[in-house]
């Protein structure tokens, strides 16, 4: 029997109108009545005596004071009901009516509403990633213009660069040839003016290809293609070297030019010594170039492996706002009136950054310039100084073996390294120097690409076939970089270009001797 | 046996009844469909029944019903981990829990870890580190960490009643 | 090699500069064999063929101009025609007849 005062609050006809069912607990929360519908809810095991807390998962942690509306909540059944806890004095009766209708069309809105409101979100993700993308776009694009601006001003830069020279080449060759169609005037004045103006042709063209050498090694920089090459160095005779090249530069222009040098004379470092030779030919060159009075001095000292070098000069100097422009392709200063491709301090720079040091530049105006940058020179120890500098007699022991299929070559290299204590064994192709090294040992093989019967390529494949590691050098007619690429895949240990210098070789097979040293002490 | 009420709470889709239907039943969909009031199911962890009430998510017209709460002995803050606002709501939801039932033993689950792009933010990362809850990145979709987020709850309940 | 030869050397550069007749007669041929017109590549080959033999001995004996001569004509030899080439090669054997 349901209370009395529940009774008035629910009469039977809702009751089953609106499918209610119903338990009630006492205050221990054991269940004293149930209505028969519950097991339309999933309710099957529900009996008088038994605590509500155990049989009703919903119930779990209320008690029979709980007065709480539970909205929407899935009965075992799958139905979706609605429950109210109504406590009074003695009894909590827990009401259950069925809101499966309400629950679906809910249902329907939420799903609805929720899935916008997940679109709205991801759209407002989507257009942040998307402001980001234009964004980077964006960036990216201002880069690829400058590149581009730069790219066409360098393109703009060599057109100019080139028409200076070709005009006047245009300019002298048009007289010369004026003068030679009337040979009215045959006086040495006349002659003298057509040697003048064939000097002024030579002039512009040294200079055209000057031009053309510094865009080759900018090309190569830039595509990552000059390889440094470090061989042993005695640093003081490159010095001296550089001084004598440019001493007549600067005694033509009445500057003194000084190299102080903190260098022992019999000091052998690892640099790549032909770009060392560039770079300090390029800066002293500027340096010289735009000194009028006063003097040019180059620094040098060695410690801890690193070689710093300074060159000052007592020249204009340069304004800070043409500082930050110097390094860039083809600038000049506008008013100097002086000759240049414009490139080489470019190329300098980068040459210096691909040894690894970094050019530094300061200057003060109407006071001069300085330049300086620091590379790593790894020094030799001193006995192994030794061994480059009295190799002489160590070469003497070695087996060298010359593969050259022409006579007059073959004849003269055997004759001058002779001249230097190295005996030669002679073949005639790369077939006869692997029958020559299967039954010989040589420390040291000179070999010719361009061969009859077997070529320098195809000898060396079959060296490295074989596992030999002889050191071979090739020497090459041709001046193709392909060339020297091929070979260094190939093995070889260096590369040559005829007409060879034959103290080339000698520094060569000193290497190759330190190497073996070094060797057989490791 | 011992019997626990813990309760399913965060924003709506973030993956409540996905983790739950993981844990209790081991299944998964990827289909997205929202609750509407309250899911109870159960499962054993250990020594203990967990009676889990998987509660209708907050939507930005509905808060959660905290007559839902009543009686709960823990609960699992739920936030989709590649929706941050998800995890910043986990704030206001826990002031809904503590006004309503006080402080109960809490674990935070970041699910959908398993998505590309699944990061949270350092601003996210910050506020919860904060609040010192146990946060586990988790995945209803693989699984992953999904039993550790219910055992480590029961350990908190288990440890805050001895 | 500008500083003082050996004897040795002396000979060896008097016997080089003794088959230069023999060089220009040969670059003769190939001249008569192109003069006709039409160069195939069997020619081109055989020409770059010498100037590369020639560019090699000649740069190793001093003889700078000779070998920038060859290595002129060897960096046209593929896109030049006969018209073109026989000119520059018969300069080749002027040089080679003046040094001779």
């Amino acid at each position: 029997m349901l209370e009395a005062n529940l009774q008035q609050r629910i009469n039977a006809q809702l009751l089953d109108k609106l499918q209610l069912a119903y338990i009630c607990v006492d205050s221990s929360m054991t269940v004293v009545e149930v209505s028969d519908n519950l097991s339309s809810y999933g309710y099957n095991d529900i009996v008088i005596g038994a605590n509500v807390e155990e049989c009703v998962d919903f119930m779990f942690g209320f008690d029979a004071q709980t007065q709480l509306d539970l909205p929407m909540v899935q009965s075992p059944s799958g139905i979706t009901i609605s429950v109210s806890l109504l406590p009074s004095d003695r009894l909590l009766t827990v009401l259950i009516s069925n809101a499966s209708n309400q629950a679906d069309q809910r249902q329907l809105l939420q799903q609805k509403a929720n899935e916008n409101e997940l679109l709205v979100e991801r759209q407002e993700k989507l257009l942040t990633q998307l402001e980001q993308a234009s964004e980077q776009l964006e960036s990216k694009n201002e880069q690829l213009e400058e590149a581009s601006r730069l790219q066409t001003s360098f393109l703009s830069g060599v057109s100019h660069e080139f028409r200076t020279p070709l005009t006047s080449i245009i300019g002298y060759t048009n007289l010369v040839e004026q003068s030679l169609q009337c040979p009215t005037d045959k006086t040495g004045s006349d002659i003298q003016q057509k040697a003048d103006h064939l000097r002024a042709v030579q002039r512009s063209s040294r200079h055209l290809l000057s031009l053309v050498e510094n865009l080759l090694d900018h090309g190569k920089l830039d595509s990552d293609e000059i390889m440094l090459r470090p061989k042993t160095t005695n640093l003081v005779e490159l010095f001296q070297d550089v001084e004598l090249l440019l001493k007549p530069l600067s005694d033509a222009k009445h500057i003194e030019l000084t190299i102080n040098l903190d260098i022992d004379d019999s000091t052998i470092v690892v640099i790549d010594d032909s770009r060392l030779r560039q770079c300090l030919i390029n800066l002293l060159g500027n340096a010289v170039k735009f000194t009028d009075h006063g003097s040019v001095s180059l620094t040098a000292d060695l410690s801890g492996d690193f070689l710093s070098i300074k060159v000052a000069d007592t020249g204009p100097g340069i304004s800070d706002e043409d500082l930050q422009k110097i390094r860039l392709p083809f600038w000049q200063a506008a008013d100097t009136g002086k000759a240049g491709t414009g490139l080489g301090l470019t190329i300098t720079e980068r040459i210096i950054e691909l040894m690894g040091g970094e050019l530094e530049v300061s200057s003060v105006l109407s006071e001069g310039t300085q330049v300086s940058f620091q590379i790593p020179a790894p020094m030799l120890m001193d006995q192994e100084c030794a061994k480059v500098l009295n190799s002489k007699q160590s070469l003497a022991d070695m087996t060298v073996l010359l593969a050259e299929d022409d006579h007059d070559i073959a004849a003269l290299m055997v004759v001058m390294m002779a001249e230097r204590g190295v005996h030669l064994t002679h073949v005639e192709n790369g077939a006869l120097a692997l029958e020559a090294m299967q039954s010989t040992t040589f420390d040291f093989v000179l070999m010719d690409i361009h061969m009859p019967v077997m070529t320098g390529y195809e000898t060396l494949a079959a060296l490295q076939q074989a596992n030999n590691s002889t050191p071979v050098v090739i020497m090459s007619a041709s001046t193709v970089e392909a060339g020297r690429m091929k070979a260094e895949s190939l093995g070889c240990y260096d590369y040559l270009i005829k007409p060879v210098d034959v103290d080339d070789v000698i520094e060569i097979m000193n290497h190759v001797a330190l190497d073996k040293d070094a060797d057989h002490t490791c | 046996m011992r019997k626990k009420k813990i309760c399913m709470v965060g924003d709506f889709s973030v993956g409540k009844t996905s983790i739950t239907q993981k844990f209790v039943n081991n299944v998964f969909s990827e289909k997205y469909l929202t609750t509407i009031g309250v899911k109870i199911d159960t499962a054993t962890v250990g020594e203990d029944k967990l009676i889990v009430w998987d509660v209708a998510g907050r939507d930005s017209l509905s808060p959660i019903n905290a007559s839902y709460l009543v009686g709960a002995s823990g609960v699992i803050l739920v936030a989709d981990g590649s929706r941050s606002s998800t995890v910043g709501g986990l704030l206001e939801i826990w002031q809904t829990v503590t006004n309503r039932i006080g402080s109960v033993p809490v674990v935070v689950a970041l699910n959908k870890a398993d998505l590309d792009g699944w990061q949270i933010d350092d601003h996210s990362r910050a506020l919860l580190d904060q609040q010192g809850w146990d946060v586990f990145a988790t995945s209803a979709k693989d699984g992953k960490n999904v039993e550790a987020v219910f055992k480590k709850l029961v350990e908190i309940m288990n440890c805050k009643e001895s | 090699m500008s500083q003082a030869d050996s004897p040795q050397i002396k000979a060896l550069k008097e016997r080089y500069r003794a088959s230069f007749p023999e060089k220009i007669e040969l670059l003769r041929q190939q001249c008569e064999t192109i003069a006709d017109g039409q160069i195939c590549s069997k020619q081109r080959l055989q020409v770059n063929e010498e100037l590369h033999k020639l560019a090699g001995s000649s740069g190793m004996y001093g003889y700078h101009e000779i070998n920038t001569s060859c290595r002129e004509i060897m960096a046209e030899i593929d896109v030049s025609d006969a018209a073109a080439l026989v000119p520059k090669i018969t300069g080749l054997m002027l040089l080679l007849e003046r040094h001779s």
